[in-house]
């Protein structure tokens, strides 16, 4: 059996996506695939129950038999964590041994999903390269480029995990950087002993955000085209200029979430006119009802919310690019990068997977 | 066309009721009072009896045809009335009743369905939410307007009818003729350009008019209104010009109202004049209806008073009329007659004691003058003047010659009875200069649009091919907006010039393109997130050599990300330096009712204050892109000053009409900015240094 640990020094660089991505690939090639996120420590308890997302996505998205609580079996929230620290003894090393026994059983390829840093899990004495040698495991590191300090990431990565880095990944890589990361970053990691199975380019819908989510997140009323709360949005753009130039403005993104107030029908229309996935509209004014129409008209979901506009975008902002990968049409995608982009024959020899 | 409206031969009011004070009841009196000559059948399944005719309880009870059918019923029950409109082969409707699109959801929806019953029976709607209509000329009045327009010669439209009643109360008062009266509602089918097409070559609509919130379909308008006003002037006022304004017509009408600029042209490529105001559309109106056509700019005044023929001089100065150069002969006409203290050049002061005769024989001598194309005759009441005998003087003689006579007969209470003697003779009277010479204006805007040849526009022949190949590209990474490299493969293809360029992604690169190209270079932040390079010194001008192209790289880049620290850069873009040229630029940006609407102006980082552009909606003739040039105020500056040579006006005419080509053949591009132009010296070309591209999603 093979075990890879799809790890990374930050969160929200693409570890789930590698996960579901790999493993759908796998079940596609005749593995049997499991999962488990050993070490999950900001997890929420409901129900008395600490409940992983990701374990309980990823339980739903491989169709695994095991309970959620086999594939999280460190989860624990801030609670336990303080307790822990305090002194409570706990015997973590046994427990996600055992656990690993039993949910592993039977398996080809086991999908491990490291947690939010490569640090996670010291407090716990259980960090990356523990865990990885208590499950015989190879870490692949996911880091997204955002300039050539990914080369430190990378190697600093290498400098923790050492021999059981099996190699890296460079997600969202902009399309114009991508000649370079190709040509210049890659050999310059692979002289140093650190293989690179993917350089993913950067692609807006990865990093949308749902039509719902916007509206659970803003505690926005959904007033119209309540079907297409799952169209993703790419770009955020205020509207409080004058309609000649909302046009020609609106114009420039795609996907977009147009924020503006309730009383701005011109503005309303002028985003409808351009490629809009939804209105959100603040201050709680209504629209016109003509406008409402028209949103139906083209399918475009408006939300009320009752913030003001300001406060709005920063609620937005800070949710952007930082959601979790739940989204079937985000998997679809990026399930064709990893087709074009992923070299998955390098892959299968270094894990011993044979086809 | 339209004859369901304006040659019904039975009419059917839906709704008509027996109570004066009700709607029903005023549609019904006003249709039989105005002298309607064809079958009415009032409609009411309550009534056996109403004003004398026999009721019925439904237009299929009505035992002949029904041409028309007037609907004053409630909201609710218009969808089934129409229903049995169409059963009964009813050809056309006005739906005066109200609670449509103008009021919530449910009228929407309440419209939407009235509309489709129309077009499954093939039924035309004037309407709903409107006066009705009146026609002097039939005649027939479908409204529940208080009262009827004299017989004339304007035809008017209108989206408002509110506005419809107060002007028609006007024109009772001022005893100005009409020929239509038709209030548009909320436009669900029959719209102004309808109207323009039904109207065209009627000898009864000597002026259409129109006030208009938005319009449908700014094309077709433009197509028709080309065509009408070869032989017919258009007038309309726009409302909505505004921010505000703009914002209020877009929650009445629901649709987006194309931008003030792209109407302003459109009007203009189309022949129709634009009034500023209810006023100027008026006063234009009248001059237009009453009066022949003014042929050339030069007018003369005759006038009993110094001071308003000043002020009218001015006016018409300013509205780039001529004071006529009357002959010698004239002048020495009128030096024989008027007493010594009299100006007998023009403005031709009779003086304050002057009678009729002394008015009646310089108003002569003016017509006859074959320097004066139009005349304005100002009156001012003083105690010896005979205002009501020189009003008749100035009708009788406006009819002897071919050429337009308007009067200011300034004042109210004494000079009210001249002023209808005036408009009883056809002559339109205006209360003050300014708008004597506002109406000569819009009569020679006019003239210039019918001398003007009927404009070409010119195909060049370019690389579509190319162009269709980048787009696809374009759209398959999923983006909107080009690459530079991209955007320069774009305007090679249809013939721009463009200057050596080359993206670096490293500061080597940086320097073996700028070596490539030559020095000097210039040097631009690549980032498709950072639009106003300049704003935040993304740009670097004049760069020599290898050290300063490594600094400027490091210095650009690092001013980018921290303008702006998420921007996506690209690297830096290396330029050839173009030199010894004015920098203009050429934009376009589709607007939602016309389409692209080209944009030129004089350029460089003063642009946006400066807002010296000129508009035109493609694509754009030869002679337009020549107006364009020559209606910036900077036009002097391309011509040359102070010894410098002119610039290259050729080439921009040139690239004007290749990117009219462009934007006309991609209608996917919906912004495009070619930003600067740098235009040499005549003969020497214009090169298009940026170019940006944005494609529909």
């Amino acid at each position: 059996m093979a075990t890879l640990y799809v790890t990374s020094p930050e969160t929200f660089s693409g570890k789930s996506a590698l996960c579901v991505g790999l493993g759908k690939r796998f079940i596609r090639d005749g593995y049997r695939v499991g999962y488990m996120k050993p070490v999950s420590t900001n997890a929420l308890r409901t129900g008395g129950v600490c409940i992983d997302q990701d374990a309980e996505f990823m339980k739903h998205t491989f169709g695994l038999t095991e309970p959620v609580t086999a594939l999280a079996p460190i989860c624990l929230d801030a609670a336990d964590v303080e307790a822990t620290l305090r002194g409570e003894k706990n015997d973590f090393v046994r427990r996600l041994q055992e656990t690993f026994a039993a949910v592993s059983e039977e398996k080809d390829v086991m999908i491990l999903e490291g947690g939010s840093s490569l640090m996670e899990g010291f407090m716990l004495g259980l960090p990356s390269y523990e865990v990885s040698s208590l499950l015989r495991a190879k870490e692949l590191v996911v880091v997204k480029y955002n300039t050539v300090s990914v080369v430190d990431e990378i190697l600093g990565a290498k400098s923790v995990l050492r021999t059981s880095m099996l190699g890296a990944v460079i997600n969202s890589v902009p399309r114009p950087k991508l000649d370079f990361v190709r040509s210049t970053v890659v050999p310059f990691l692979e002289q140093r002993g650190v293989k690179v199975y993917a350089v993913l380019p950067q692609e807006r819908v990865l990093l949308s955000i749902s039509v719902r989510e916007l509206a659970e997140v803003l505690d926005g009323e959904i007033l119209c085209c309540a079907d297409r709360v799952d169209e993703l949005v790419e770009n955020l753009m205020v509207g409080a200029m004058s309609v000649d130039s909302a046009l020609s403005y609106f114009r420039r993104k795609p996907n977009k979430a147009v924020i503006t107030g309730g009383d701005r029908p011109d503005i309303q229309l002028a985003a409808l006119e351009t490629s809009t996935k939804c209105l959100i509209l603040t201050g709680n004014v209504q629209p016109s009802p003509i406008i409402l129409d028209r949103a139906e008209e083209v399918g475009v979901p408006m939300i009320l919310v009752r913030k003001d506009t300001l406060t709005t975008v920063e609620i937005i902002e800070q949710f952007f690019g930082k959601t979790r990968f739940h989204q079937e049409k985000k998997i679809l995608r990026f399930e064709r990068l990893l087709e074009t982009s992923f070299d998955f024959a390098t892959l299968y020899k270094d894990i011993g997977l044979v086809k | 066309m339209l004859d369901m409206f304006f040659a019904p031969r039975a009419i059917a009011v839906v709704g008509a009721a027996r109570e004066p004070g009700k709607l029903g009841y005023g549609v019904l009196s006003n249709l039989l009072q105005y002298g309607y000559k064809g079958q009415v059948y009032p409609i009411n399944p309550k009534a056996d009896e109403i004003l004398g005719l026999k009721a019925y309880p439904t237009v299929l009870d009505v035992p002949g045809p029904i041409d028309l059918a007037v609907i004053v019923v409630p909201n609710k029950a218009v969808p089934d009335v129409m229903r049995q409109c169409g059963e009964k082969g009813v050809k056309g409707v006005v739906i005066i009743t109200a609670g449509f699109k103008e009021a919530g959801l449910e009228g929407i929806k309440l419209e939407r369905q009235v509309v489709a019953i129309a077009k499954e029976y093939g039924i035309r709607i004037v309407g709903p939410n409107c006066l009705g209509i009146i026609d002097t000329v039939q005649p027939m009045n479908v409204s529940f307007a208080a009262g009827q327009p004299p017989q004339g010669g304007i035809a008017f439209m209108s989206q408002s009818g509110a506005l419809c009643t107060a002007i028609l109360d006007w024109a009772l008062a001022n005893n100005i003729g009409f020929s239509y009266f038709v209030s548009l509602g909320n436009k669900a089918d029959v719209d102004e350009v309808d109207l323009l097409e039904a109207w065209d070559g009627n000898p009864h609509a000597r002026v259409m008019i129109a006030y208009v919130e938005g319009l449908r379909d700014g094309r077709r308008f433009m197509e028709v209104a080309r065509r009408v006003t070869r032989r017919t002037p258009v007038i309309a006022v726009k409302s909505g010009n505004t921010e505000a304004g703009s914002r209020a017509v877009s929650s009445h009408t629901g649709s987006l109202a194309g931008s003030n600029r792209a109407y302003d042209a459109a009007f203009r490529q189309a022949g129709v004049l634009r009034a500023g105001s209810i006023q100027d559309l008026f006063d234009y109106a009248i001059a237009f209806a009453y009066q022949p056509l003014l042929r050339g700019n030069r007018i003369a005044v005759v006038t009993n008073a110094g001071g308003p023929a000043i002020m009218a001089t001015d006016a018409l100065e300013s509205a780039g009329l001529k004071l006529a150069p009357l002959t010698k002969e004239t002048i020495e006409a009128l030096q024989g007659r008027l007493p010594p203290a009299a100006n007998t050049y023009n403005p031709i002061d009779v003086l304050g004691d002057a009678l009729a005769d002394r008015y009646a024989f310089a108003i002569q001598k003016a017509l006859e003058d074959p320097n004066v194309d139009g005349l304005l005759v100002i009156l001012t009441p003083q105690v010896m003047t005979r205002i009501e005998e020189t009003a008749r003087e100035v009708g009788r003689l406006s009819r002897l010659y071919d050429k337009p006579v308007v009067g200011c007969f300034m004042g109210e209470e004494k000079v009210s009875a001249g002023i209808r003697i005036l408009t009883e003779e056809g002559v339109p009277n205006y209360p003050f200069p300014e708008r004597a010479a506002g109406a000569f204006k819009a009569m020679m805007d006019y003239r210039g649009w019918l001398d003007r040849p009927i404009p070409e526009v010119r195909q060049f022949t370019v690389n579509r091919e190319a162009v269709q190949r980048t787009f696809t590209r374009v759209r398959e990474e999923g983006r909107l907006t080009l690459g530079d490299a991209e955007a320069r493969a774009v305007a090679e293809a249809y013939g721009l010039r463009v200057p050596k360029s080359r993206l670096a992604a490293t500061a080597e690169e940086a320097v073996r393109y700028a070596e490539e190209i030559g020095y000097p270079v210039v040097m631009k932040i690549a980032s498709p997130d950072i639009l106003h390079k300049s704003d935040i010194g993304g740009i670097k001008v004049g760069v020599m050599g290898a050290s300063d192209v490594r600094d400027a790289f490091d210095l650009l880049v690092y001013r980018a990300t921290r303008y702006m620290p998420d921007a996506q850069i690209w690297g830096v873009q290396i330029q050839e330096m173009v030199t010894g040229a004015k920098e203009t630029i050429i934009g376009m940006s589709r607007d939602p009712q016309f389409g692209p609407m080209i944009m030129f102006g004089l350029g460089g980082i003063y642009v946006e204050v400066l807002k010296d552009v000129t508009f035109r909606i493609a694509p754009v003739s030869e002679v337009e892109a020549r107006e364009m040039i020559n209606e910036i105020r900077s036009y002097h500056l391309l011509q040359g000053v102070r010894g410098e040579r002119a610039s290259d006006i050729d080439a921009i005419v040139d690239t004007i009409m290749r990117i009219s080509q462009l934007v006309t053949d991609f209608p996917e591009i919906v912004e495009l900015d070619v930003n600067p132009l740098l235009v040499r010296e005549a003969g020497a070309g214009a090169v298009a240094v940026d170019m940006r591209l944005v494609l529909s999603s």
